[in-house]
């Protein structure tokens, strides 16, 4: 029975490099994961093995957008709705796509902000491009950055030379391929807690509460074998590059951990990295932590995966998408939106800068299946 | 005052004005012989916003029950609630001038932690014993016997506004009957239902009232922390009535006869009838999915404030012994879950607890966990709580018939 439901989480890819890292991921993960790509190039589709939508069909006929992040935020403002018959019964969007490109770029910040509007989580995996792929790469990739933060809920950037750290003497392919294996343990982590769980267990509508309006998050994941598993994935995760980077731990708000291992999973183990991560990231920081039991995929393994929001990322997403609602308010004695008859008369109950008795499916924006 | 003469609880809500009458049974029992309520007028997120409205609940109640129970209520205590509540932490302290901590220097902290300071037009209500400190040890659970030159004890006081508490009163006072006391909802609502063990546990309550939700929190037996959100079922219904510019009634019928805190997987394209309000016009529907969504944003909306609340607080992780959910509000269909999904603790709604009998054939008994735990409280007890000290006098003026 619960398998004829449509899963509420759905994989997007957008655009090339996007298409081929959702396939990459269902190789990774195996079936179970809804997935579908989009791009403006229509050879991204024509393998044929997932659900392809082409963006700007009428623009650009099916030719990409040959690296103009414009003409790929054009093509999905000519159709907003695309995507939306593809998302019947979606809760949660998580999109991977690479910044530095078209498409990508482009499009995804217009996506995110229209399933904002439809009231759908949201939660971006994007790679920015390898420094040798030069600056103009980097500055538009860079560029795509403000409004993916802007109007995705979690939003997680992943240098492509810390993806491959450590790979310098692998070929190139290999590389390639372990980078996407890494980024599919996060991208996966979701689904992995949600159809896999194995002691300690979430469901999508408690996911969805934890992610939302999380804004930049930091991403890392270890894998060790061995008596001492637990302590070696610790160890790991603390030399982790993107923990490193910019994690601050003062201001380390909620860590979202995923415990992956087969049956032989004990509970010292997730004693051991529960109290590990809060030690390093302080008793401030609440700790989230789903575990998967999959004896196929970890058999004799341990792997953590770690999704880290701080609160200074917070801000900086809440400062643009807050703007225009706050400018609105000084406009408005004070309210973006106006209160119900009810409560006119009443003192406000505030909250964060919003007066709760407004309701709450206006100020959300969600939109009401009529 | 006999200590088995009858009492009486008032509490002017935002939906409805309630009297119950208690009987103390001894040791700590009490048997709920009667109570009734009508729709509140005049009231407003918990405060009274037209006196002469909320005078004439109280005294429709009231001949309710002489009519109904032949009980002439003419005292009762009074349960407050509202955004006007506050709370603040106080520090008191003492000398152990002989060294060790004894019962004398006990005994004068206990009373010395009643002296606070609060604002102009504040009124303290409650004030909970939070912890013990001796020189610079903290968080000591029993410090008779110990060594230390300077005993400290930290509270938790829950006050509220003069003006709006007299407002209640004079509301009372309009329909000729006598306010004793006053307490607060959270504590009252988590009285009913919280055991000691519940207690030791660590136990959040929220009640979920018509127009405000109180919470209070306990750890290791103390009331650590206590809160109220000038949001409850009156939003909801609002919510619902703006959403489909129905009227509050077929808005209330809505929340109480359809509605889901959960939007569920097969609630799209699921239409669901209008309940008339017009002759003619009794064929409309509206669509569960849109209803569920109005209603699931705003209690989630609720409950992950107070999470973030309590979060702040660090004490999520201390509550083992899970939410217990009362008020109106609690009979929500699937409000359990929803709350599941935000706390992340295990959440029931709220039973009230065996000392209580005379409930056994209401429906929805944690509706009525407020006014059950301010009768519970004033029962005499080893340890009377301060502002009930003086209250135990006669209630009825020898006037039940």
């Amino acid at each position: 029975m619960m398998n004829s439901q449509p899963s509420p989480i759905l994989l997007l890819g957008v655009g090339g490099a996007g298409a081929a890292m959702v396939r990459g991921v269902l190789r990774s993960y195996g079936p179970g994961i809804r997935a579908m790509a989009i791009d403006t190039d229509a050879q991204s589709g024509a393998v044929g093995d997932i659900l392809f939508l082409l963006l700007g069909g009428n623009r650009l006929a099916g030719r990409g957008t040959g690296g103009q992040p414009a003409s790929a935020r054009a093509a999905f403002q000519d159709t907003p709705s695309l995507l939306d018959s593809a998302l019947e019964g979606v809760r949660t969007v998580v999109i991977v796509t690479a910044l530095g490109g078209g498409t990508g770029g482009g499009a995804t910040g217009e996506i995110l902000k229209h399933l904002h509007t439809l009231g759908i989580a949201t939660i971006v995996f994007a790679t920015l491009p390898f420094a040798f792929e030069g600056a103009r790469r980097s500055h538009l990739a860079r560029a795509s950055i403000g409004s993916i933060e802007q109007h995705a809920d979690v939003s997680v950037f992943l240098p492509l030379d810390e993806l491959v750290a450590g790979a310098g003497t692998d070929n190139m392919r290999d590389a390639l391929s372990r980078s996407v294996d890494t980024m599919s343990l996060g991208v996966t982590l979701l689904w992995r807690v949600l159809e896999k769980p194995g002691y300690i267990m979430f469901d999508p509508e408690r996911l969805r509460n934890i992610l939302s309006g999380c804004g930049r998050a930091q991403f890392a994941t270890a894998t060790a074998q061995g008596p001492d598993r637990a302590g070696a994935v610790l160890a790991a995760l603390s030399e982790n590059p993107f923990l490193k980077r910019d994690a601050d731990s003062a201001h380390v708000r909620t860590l979202l951990v995923g415990v992956l291992a087969g049956d032989d999973l004990r509970l010292s183990e997730v004693g051991a990295v529960a109290s590990g991560l809060s030690a390093a990231f302080g008793q401030g920081a609440t700790l989230e932590l789903g575990t998967v039991n999959d004896e196929e995929t970890f058999s004799g393994r341990l792997t953590v995966v770690v999704l880290v929001f701080n609160e200074s990322a917070t801000a900086m997403r809440k400062t643009p998408a807050d703007a225009p609602r706050r400018a609105a308010m000084r406009q408005n004695g004070g309210r973006a939106f106006a209160r119900t008859d009810r409560f006119r008369h009443s003192d406000a109950t505030m909250w964060n800068d919003e007066d709760l008795d407004i309701p709450t499916f206006i100020r959300r924006q969600l939109t009401l299946d009529r | 005052m006999n200590p088995s003469d009858p009492i009486a609880a008032l509490e002017i809500g935002t939906t409805r004005t309630i009297i119950a009458i208690g009987e103390p049974l001894g040791d700590g029992r009490l048997r709920v012989a009667a109570y009734d309520s009508i729709p509140s007028s005049g009231v407003r997120k918990s405060q009274i916003v037209d006196v002469s409205q909320a005078r004439f609940s109280v005294a429709a109640v009231q001949k309710k029950l002489v009519s109904q129970f032949d009980y002439a209520v003419a005292q009762a205590y009074l349960v407050v609630s509202g955004p006007q509540i506050r709370t603040d932490h106080f520090s008191v302290q003492v000398q152990v001038p002989r060294g060790t901590v004894g019962d004398d220097e006990i005994e004068e902290i206990g009373e010395r932690m009643y002296d606070v300071t609060l604002p102009p037009g504040r009124q303290a209500l409650e004030i909970a014993r939070i912890g013990y400190g001796l020189d610079d040890i903290d968080n000591v659970t029993s410090p008779k016997g110990m060594n230390g030159h300077l005993l400290k004890l930290q509270t938790l006081c829950i006050h509220g506004s003069e003006q709006r508490i007299a407002d209640a009163r004079n509301a009372a006072d309009a329909a000729k009957l006598e306010i004793l006391d006053v307490c607060y909802a959270g504590t009252a609502a988590a009285t009913a239902v919280l055991t000691p063990q519940h207690k030791r546990d660590g136990a959040l309550v929220i009640d979920l009232g018509g127009g405000s939700t109180n919470f209070t929190a306990w750890v290791d037996g103390r009331l650590l922390y206590a809160d109220v959100i000038g949001v409850g079922g009156d939003h909801v219904t609002e919510d619902i009535r703006y959403a489909f510019s129905i009227s509050l009634a077929q808005a209330e019928r809505l929340k109480t006869e359809s509605a889901s805190a959960v939007i569920g997987p097969d609630d799209s394209g699921v239409r669901i009838p209008l309940p008339a309000s017009t002759p003619g016009f009794n064929d409309a529907s509206i669509s569960l999915s849109a209803l569920n969504t109005v209603v699931n944003a705003r209690l989630g909306e609720l409950f992950t404030i107070i999470r973030a609340k309590l979060d702040e607080a660090n004490l999520l992780h201390r509550l083992n012994a899970g939410v217990f959910l009362t008020g109106g509000g609690a009979a929500m269909k699937n409000i359990v879950p929803l709350a599941s999904n935000v706390f992340g603790r295990a959440v029931t709604i709220g039973k009230i607890v065996p000392e209580v009998t005379g409930l056994e054939q209401e429906r929805n008994p944690a509706a009525l966990a407020t006014i059950v735990g301010t009768l519970i409280q004033t029962l005499p007890t080893e340890t009377p709580n301060r502002s009930f000290m003086d209250a135990f006098r006669s209630i009825f003026g020898g006037n039940r018939r």
